[in-house]
């Protein structure tokens, strides 16, 4: 199990936004993490991440105890996030943009370039990697938080709604990617909304509701699931 | 302790007019997310306006009043749209350098057209002292503490209670969802900077019988102003009262017990203090000071 | 901006610093005018400083406005070392960077919890607090009345009777703060505080210790700045409060930063060349009596600038020469 989320509750006050969560994702699987707006998705990654700390239960990664650890060690043992609403290095260029975040394994720039001219061939960025990260449409965008993050070397790559605001092509496009740094070895656990994209990508679905998990399946099974149905769904995706 | 109501009315007149200087201060920042460095300077133009009229009309400051405010609203536009407002949506390092010129730029106007020297307005029958339960205070002081305590109510009733001022609260809050909601934010911005321009200008009207006049008074009050508003939460108006009576407590007593020459000292751990502890303030929305924005 | 420069950019901005270095140099040596040879050492000086600042506020970018608070006690220590204990002044120098580092964790910790506009006013108020106990402390500094280095020219002294080794040791000073500034620009600590002066968070999430970051970039450029602040001390041969924790001070070094370009090397040095000489220009023109007047053009340039070329000149200059050039040739 290469990360064990315990227990982890937050609270925010009076509001309990996660409560009592516990799943695990094994080296190697693509994990979705869905459920309807509010249901605490983000709160988790957070938590998970260490920009939060939790108000109960514990988180392990690779066997060591991550819980409320600051976000940049987290990064550095090899869990990784990317932002819902994306934080490029706006009036930096694309490439100086993943270059950071190779620095965080290298030492020395010429390694980082090539690591990062790597990171840019691997999500499709090379024809951008001199333009300024501000300049970037939201798709691209997104891609280049990715990129970012993949420079850092990642085992577990956080995703979150990285599908928002894509046009078909670029869906495509981003679930392709996906695949291939899964194929490569990075374990995925991803938060979307995208439907199609959970269901064919994902081994495996965790669905949260008012902060409480109330599934966890294949994606097959989680489509019949009538809590979920009856919480998020509909009836549109029952797959027969 | 006989000394002691008298320290209590001097500490609770001053507080009155700490709260009204500081209320100006606070809307803009709540508001706008701007840290106006030229706060005191808008108050140091007031005390020089009400200098200047009664010396050459013999009009007193609290008749004054009906000049000022028309000149501060007009005074107040001039600045927000040749300098405030465009740099509204620019980054932290433009908005303090701009405010910091203007300060600069001020000053050194003042200091230009009416040389450096101390002025002091004379009022005649500022000479009359009224006992007052134990405690000694001048027509000037009575009226000053009157006028920005019930300035300060006023603001606090509109702000509650008209729907400019329930815009502003709004826009303070959360400027996107404002716009969302069809509060037009321009108007808001312009009118919360119009708003802390009168306030800090009917404070200055009000001061200049009670404190010298110079160039650089602007520094020393507004310096006021910012521990004032550190502690009562940028962005509360009652935050900027009751924080003006803390620091008029802290002035007049540590001024008492401390001395003079190691009050100013005294004022800057206090906010040192309060910035590092809770930098929120007593009343000020938390994570304002990491957010920033 | 990128940050890896095309080879020719950085070559440009190294010629064009080596040509001011140059130029510095040549001005003891080449002539015998005492303004213009004192001139020159105070611009060197504020262009190492400046360049001091930079690392903090443009490097890392934690806007400080009490960096007087560094150079006066930097100046304050190695004097009052040197006249309570005979010590020489360029052990005092050290002593005194020692302890403005230590003094800097403060401001560090403070960087740490507050951002923009709040962790200016805390600065202001940190500056303001040294200058309030320099002033008060009469028994000890001698309050606003100052304290005076007596002239004992000698290398052990740090003092000097001619401006040339002055000119020398104020050009080591800024050389040196060039190539550091040079040097962080491409390592790896540059890119990392890049992506700390962008965004916070999305910096902490690719691993960078955004924390530390900040105690290092502030601990530099207050050690820097104290060096500073002792040669200036030994160089005027006095100092008091009231000028070397000015707030005049701290607004002059970011000043001269932004005007020149804070994320550059060389922006502070043409920063601190361009502001020295226009507050020469005017201080001999309108200076005197009404001295007001050259502060009014200051103030009213530093709003104009701030707005109109955020980025400063370095940067600036060459992006509008660009605009102005792709306009003519689209209306060609």
């Amino acid at each position: 199990m290469l990360l064990e989320v315990d227990a982890i509750s937050r609270r925010f006050g009076g509001l309990t936004a996660v409560s009592a969560v516990t799943f695990g994702v094994s080296e190697g699987e693509v994990v979705g993490l869905i459920g309807p707006n509010g249901a605490g998705k983000t709160t988790l990654f957070n938590v998970i991440a260490g920009a939060l700390p939790p108000s109960a239960g514990r988180i392990r990664f690779a066997d060591s105890d991550i819980t409320a650890k600051k976000p940049h060690l987290i990064c550095r043992h090899g869990l990784v996030r990317t932002f819902q609403i994306v934080r490029p290095f706006g009036s930096l260029s694309v490439v100086d943009n993943i270059v950071i975040g190779a620095f965080t394994r290298v030492r020395d720039r010429h390694t980082a370039y090539a690591a990062a001219e790597r990171a840019l061939e691997a999500t499709g960025l090379a024809r951008w990697r001199d333009a300024l990260a501000r300049s970037l449409p939201i798709g691209l965008r997104k891609r280049l938080e990715v990129a970012r993050a993949l420079a850092t070397r990642p085992r577990l790559l956080l995703l979150d709604e990285v599908m928002n605001g894509l046009n078909p092509t670029e869906l495509t496009e981003m679930m392709a990617l996906i695949r291939e740094l899964n194929a490569g070895g990075i374990t995925i656990l991803l938060i979307e909304h995208v439907m199609a994209a959970v269901m064919s990508l994902c081994g495996r679905i965790v669905v949260l509701h008012h902060g409480e998990k109330i599934a966890e399946a294949s994606p097959r099974e989680i489509a019949r699931d009538p809590r979920v149905i009856d919480a998020y769904l509909g009836e549109a995706y029952l797959i027969e | 302790m006989a000394v002691l109501p008298q320290l209590i009315a001097s500490a609770i007149i001053l507080g009155g007019i700490y709260a009204l200087v500081s209320i100006g201060l606070t809307l803009v920042f709540g508001v706008m997310r701007i840290v106006n460095f030229a706060h005191g300077e808008f108050l140091m133009l007031a005390m020089y306006l009400a200098v200047g009229l009664f010396a050459t009309t013999g009009i007193d400051p609290y008749l004054g009043l009906l000049i000022a405010v028309p000149a501060s609203l007009a005074f107040g536009s001039v600045v927000y749209f040749g300098v405030i407002r465009p740099v509204v949506a620019r980054p932290h390092v433009v908005q303090i350098f701009t405010t910091l010129g203007l300060s600069i730029v001020l000053q050194n106007a003042a200091l230009f057209l009416w040389t450096g020297n101390f002025r002091q307005l004379r009022l005649p029958y500022a000479e009359k002292v009224l006992s007052f339960a134990g405690a000694a205070v001048t027509v000037p002081q009575i009226v000053a503490f009157t006028v920005a305590a019930g300035f300060t109510v006023a603001l606090f009733v509109w702000l509650r209670f008209t729907y400019l001022g329930k815009a502003m609260r709004a826009t303070a809050q959360d400027r996107g969802a404002a716009t969302l909601m069809g509060i037009d934010t321009g108007k808001v911005l312009l009118a919360a900077f119009l708003v802390g321009t009168l306030c800090v200008t009917v404070a200055g009207m009000l001061m200049a019988p009670l404190f010298a006049t110079y160039p650089t008074v602007g520094l020393q009050f507004v310096l006021i102003a910012f521990v004032v508003v550190v502690l009562g939460g940028l962005g509360s108006a009652i935050g900027a009262l009751l924080g003006g009576m803390i620091v008029a407590f802290i002035d007049v007593g540590g001024g008492y017990y401390v001395g003079t020459a190691w009050k100013e000292a005294l004022y800057f751990v206090v906010f040192i203090a309060v910035l590092l502890v809770r930098p929120a303030g007593l009343f000020g929305q938390r994570g304002a000071e990491h957010l920033g924005a | 901006m990128t940050m890896r420069s095309f080879g020719w950019h950085r070559a440009r901005e190294h010629l064009a610093a080596g040509a001011l270095f140059a130029a510095a140099l040549l001005v003891p040596l080449a002539t015998d005018n005492l303004f213009l040879q004192d001139a020159t050492i105070f611009i060197l000086l504020w262009a190492g400083l400046a360049g001091a600042w930079n690392i903090a506020g443009g490097f890392a970018g934690q806007l400080s406005l009490g960096h007087a608070a560094f150079f006066g006690l930097g100046a304050y220590t190695s004097t009052l070392l040197k006249i309570h204990l005979g010590l020489s002044p360029w052990l005092g120098m050290l002593c005194g960077a020692g302890l403005v580092v230590a003094a800097s964790g403060f401001i560090a910790f403070a960087a740490t919890r507050l951002r923009g506009p709040y962790f200016a006013l805390v600065t202001i108020a940190f500056a303001a607090v040294m200058q309030i106990v320099a002033a008060r402390w009469y028994s000890f500094t001698r309050g606003n009345e100052g304290l005076s280095i007596p002239f004992d020219p000698g290398w052990a002294n740090f003092m000097f009777a001619g401006k040339l080794p002055w000119t020398v040791i104020a050009l080591c000073y800024v050389v040196a703060i060039y190539a550091l500034a040079t040097w962080i620009k491409r390592s790896r600590l540059g890119y990392q505080l890049a992506g700390m002066r962008e965004d916070d968070d999305a910096a902490q999430a690719l691993g960078i210790d955004t924390r530390s970051l900040k105690v290092l970039s502030i601990a530099i450029s207050a050690f820097l700045t104290a060096l500073g602040g002792t040669f200036y001390a030994q160089y005027v041969g006095f100092v008091d409060p009231t000028y070397v924790f000015s707030i005049d001070l701290s607004v002059k070094f970011a000043l001269m930063c932004i005007i020149g370009g804070m994320g550059t090397a060389l922006g502070p040095i043409l920063g601190a060349v361009l502001i020295t000489a226009l507050e020469m220009g005017l201080r001999a023109k309108w200076g005197g009596g009404r001295s007001g007047l050259y502060l009014i053009v200051y103030g009213a340039l530093l709003i104009v600038v701030v707005r109109v070329m955020p980025e400063g000149l370095v940067a600036g200059l060459p992006q509008t020469v660009r605009r102005w050039s792709a306009r003519a040739s689209r209306a060609a």
